[in-house]
């Protein structure tokens, strides 16, 4: 569990974290997790595929301030057997568990050359998929 | 929708582009926030000024569906409508690309208030003529 580094420019005129940002820190966590689980930009650049978002939304519960220790647990929500479609799940929660924000994202994986869809999506990805953390209440689509 | 309050035009610049060549997904946030901000604007109502009064108007809850990716130099214009929810302001906006008037995005945004750290029963929107 690693504790976000904020930065100055994450902050807003109310002192907290503003709302940019919360995307920005669960998109990184989602990419290094992807790259945990094998699904890397190499080999996103190499299949010439790219994750796409169609639904993004964020339940922002209490405050965070410069000096909070806050992490970020990421989790696959929902997904279809192909993995061609996800719902990943961020919770943003201090040290003592408590929630300070949610974002879920709904997304597939596009052909970055002829901007449609990709299907099939490539093992390598699928496989990444099936070994990415679930939520306990995970289901299939 | 034809009964939107209020609408900015903008313009993509290149460095809110992603990998993939199209505007960020966080980016989006800036748009729509500076969408809501320059309607404050219009009820001369500056957040800045709020905020130094110890008024703060603050997002809960935010939901993007995304349609259509913006990409760099792509003229747009975000509209937006206001709705009070309780003590929530909900605001509707949405993102046309101006080229062809297509729908790029479409948001719902719920705002609270809290004046002094107190949360505000959403009699705010009504003094500042929201």
């Amino acid at each position: 569990m690693k504790n976000l580094s904020l930065r100055w420019s994450d902050l807003d005129p109310n002192f907290h974290l503003r709302h940019s940002s919360y995307y920005d820190l669960a998109a990184q966590e989602r990419i290094e997790i992807l790259h945990q689980y094998g699904i890397t930009i190499g080999l996103l650049q190499e299949t010439h595929i790219g994750p796409v978002l169609f639904k993004e939304q964020c339940e922002f519960r209490r405050e965070i301030h410069l000096n909070s220790k806050v992490h970020i647990v990421t989790k696959l929500l929902r997904m279809r057997k192909d993995g061609s479609r996800w719902v990943i799940r961020h919770e943003f929660l201090s040290d003592e568990n408590q929630l300070h924000a949610t974002i879920q994202v709904e997304g597939s994986w596009i052909d970055t050359l002829r901007r449609k869809i990709a299907r099939p999506v490539p093992e390598a990805i699928l496989s990444g998929l099936e070994r990415f953390p679930k939520t306990e209440d995970f289901e299939y689509l | 929708m034809a009964d939107y309050l209020f609408e900015i035009e903008l313009k993509v610049r290149d460095y809110e582009c992603d990998l993939q060549g199209i505007v960020n997904n966080a980016i989006y946030q800036s748009y729509l926030e500076h969408a809501r901000h320059e309607y404050l604007a219009t009820k001369s109502v500056s957040f800045k000024e709020l905020t130094d009064k110890g008024i703060l108007l603050m997002v809960s809850r935010i939901e993007m569906d995304f349609k259509r990716s913006l990409t760099s130099g792509d003229r747009f214009a975000v509209k937006l409508r206001t709705e009070r929810q309780g003590l929530k302001l909900v605001f509707y906006q949405d993102i046309y690309r101006l080229s062809d008037n297509a729908l790029c995005l479409k948001a719902k945004v719920d705002v609270i208030g809290q004046i002094n750290g107190k949360l505000n029963r959403g009699d705010i929107f009504d003094t500042l003529n929201f």
